[in-house]
């Protein structure tokens, strides 16, 4: 068995090293932002200083070198979830990667009559897009809902799906829950019953687990690069080649054109290209890429092995806790949500904080969760490759005091 | 409202808490001294949007006899009970003022400088303190 390098990795993200109200930093806020290592960090601070220049356009030196980074990003994403580098659309989150599909996609290939699958576990990302365009396209949404114990009815998507359905739109990895959704059975039934597209958000999922595009038989796979020890304002827009050839540019403007002229139609460039209208976000790619670097170097398995080891110790730990209530499946990757007895998930973070425990709290965006557990609010911690036994011992002490304090 | 503390007696409360622990202890007590939110209030007229705990807050105003200006009386509710201690604390300060007096008070130095509660105050646009404070602002503009 390899042993896990924990101590090395927490070396290597200089922030946990910081002291909060005079204790040592607990960061259990990952699944919003994760942590940056210092090679994403000095590689960027070093493209500033060292290799800047825009990028596709210039002759010179520097402007090449660039290219040829953005590019080489873009081969390595594609090597790390199995695509090809024509399949990678450089976009600045999840959430605009979602908003692209509505916008392109969903405007042209969508009609009245037709209509969208979403479930209930989506955060708002994955939702309010597919609301606009079906009161645009006066189509109908329709959800999977959830079950007591946070996961989905899978059981309700054959009654759900027609050949009607355009798409299904679907996280990974619940961000409140940290529920895996089944992607291999709900693809499968999805294109049994459907000639469907497939959306899978992963926001949280490719942090946690190994994603192949091509074995999961995706249309889309969209994540953030901020929440995989990357830069924020960076994310990406996986597609299939052949469904992004059709799908027409949304943001348009400069560096994706054939040709412009004044009196004729505009032609524009292949996709990928035909999405990264306007100047992209080069040291976010370069950072990018040296995060998918270091995940790599680590290992996804190892990661994902030690996660789950930690995860079980969290989980048995939090337990332990009176009155903490923990929602979602017994099986869940790095989240956990809870609530600390009758007390607000607000008061419970503040005080938390006070501690140097940083935990997130609230609806997640993800309001609908929080009406069908019926609370206001939950307590998320958030597991990441750099997270140890210490800091959720620190969160189990930290819960032990705060609800000394709220019951006074 | 009579059974709110008075602005000294918060800074010398405030002040005698020897750590974060006691102070936050004295805010969640002070939460307790909020009369009942009345039931007919509790819409999204008064809620404060954007709070990540449901809070309403209300102004009501009576005519002072043989004055142009109003009494007010203010009504507070939150799920949170250090918001809800915050809520007294702010209306506290409000206390036995007219309605042009509380469209004038800015209380938020008192509250930063002398209670620091700067932390709970400056949080981000879903936690803010400082929405509370517009609320009673403009309900009291509104009432004029």
């Amino acid at each position: 068995m390899i042993i896990y390098p924990i101590e090395k990795i927490r070396s290597d993200f200089p922030i946990l090293n910081r002291m909060i109200n005079k204790y040592p930093l607990t960061y259990l806020d990952s699944a919003a932002s994760a942590q940056k290592p210092n090679i994403v960090i000095d590689s960027q601070t070093h493209y500033y200083r060292n290799e800047y220049a825009a990028v596709h356009r210039g002759i010179h030196t520097l402007s090449t070198e660039s290219t040829n980074q953005m590019e080489t990003v873009r081969l390595r994403i594609a090597n790390f979830i199995n695509a090809s580098k024509e399949e990678i659309v450089f976009v600045k989150s999840t959430t605009e990667a979602i908003n692209l599909i509505a916008n392109s996609w969903g405007h042209n290939f969508v009609n009245y009559g037709d209509n969208i699958i979403i479930s209930e576990m989506e955060h708002h990302a994955n939702i309010i897009p597919w609301q606009v365009l079906s009161k645009h396209k006066n189509i109908v949404l329709h959800y999977i809902p959830l079950t007591p114990n946070g996961t989905l009815d899978i059981s309700r998507l054959s009654e759900l799906i027609d050949n009607r359905t355009r798409l299904l739109s679907i996280s990974h990895i619940s961000n409140v829950l940290g529920t895996i959704n089944p992607l291999t059975e709900i693809i499968s039934i999805a294109r049994k019953k459907s000639d469907t597209l497939i959306l899978i958000d992963g926001a949280q999922g490719i942090v946690h687990q190994l994603v192949d595009v091509q074995k999961l038989d995706c249309d889309f796979y969209v994540f953030s690069g901020h929440k995989i020890y990357g830069p924020s304002g960076i994310g990406i827009m996986y597609g299939k080649k052949e469904l992004l050839q059709k799908m027409p540019p949304w943001i348009v403007g400069g560096g994706i054109v054939r040709n412009v002229s004044l009196i004729q139609d505009t032609t524009f460039i292949d996709s990928p290209l035909k999405f990264e209208s306007g100047s992209p976000n080069i040291s976010g790619i370069i950072g990018l890429g040296n995060a998918i670097e270091y995940i790599n170097t680590i290992g996804v398995d190892n990661i994902y092995n030690y996660e789950d080891q930690l995860m079980r110790y969290a989980i048995d730990t939090l337990k332990k806790i009176p009155n903490l209530v923990l929602y979602g499946p017994s099986t869940r990757v790095g989240i956990i949500a809870f609530n600390l007895g009758i007390h607000h998930s607000y008061d419970v973070g503040m005080l938390l904080n006070q501690y140097g425990v940083a935990i997130r709290t609230g609806h997640h965006c993800a309001i609908p969760i929080m009406n069908y557990f019926k609370v206001p609010g939950m307590c998320r911690a958030s597991l990441a490759m750099y997270t140890n036994k210490e800091d959720i011992d620190r969160l189990a002490h930290g819960l032990i005091k705060v609800q000394h304090l709220l019951n006074q | 409202m009579i059974n709110f503390p008075t602005k000294n007696q918060l800074l010398q409360n405030f002040l005698s808490c020897i750590n974060w622990e006691e102070k936050y202890i004295y805010i969640i007590d002070l939460g307790k001294l909020l009369p009942a939110f009345p039931e007919n209030m509790r819409t999204q007229k008064y809620l404060i949007s954007g709070c990540q705990s449901q809070t309403w807050i209300a102004l009501t105003t009576t005519s002072i006899m043989s004055s142009h200006d109003k009494s007010i009386k203010l009504y507070g509710y939150s799920d949170s009970s250090i918001v809800k201690g915050i809520i007294t604390i702010i209306f506290s300060l409000y206390q036995g003022l007219s309605l042009q007096e509380v469209a004038n008070l800015d209380v938020k130095p008192f509250l930063i400088n002398q209670l620091q509660l700067k932390q709970n105050l400056s949080m981000s646009r879903s936690q803010g303190i400082h929405l509370i404070l517009d609320s009673i602002q403009s309900q009291a503009k509104c009432s004029m």
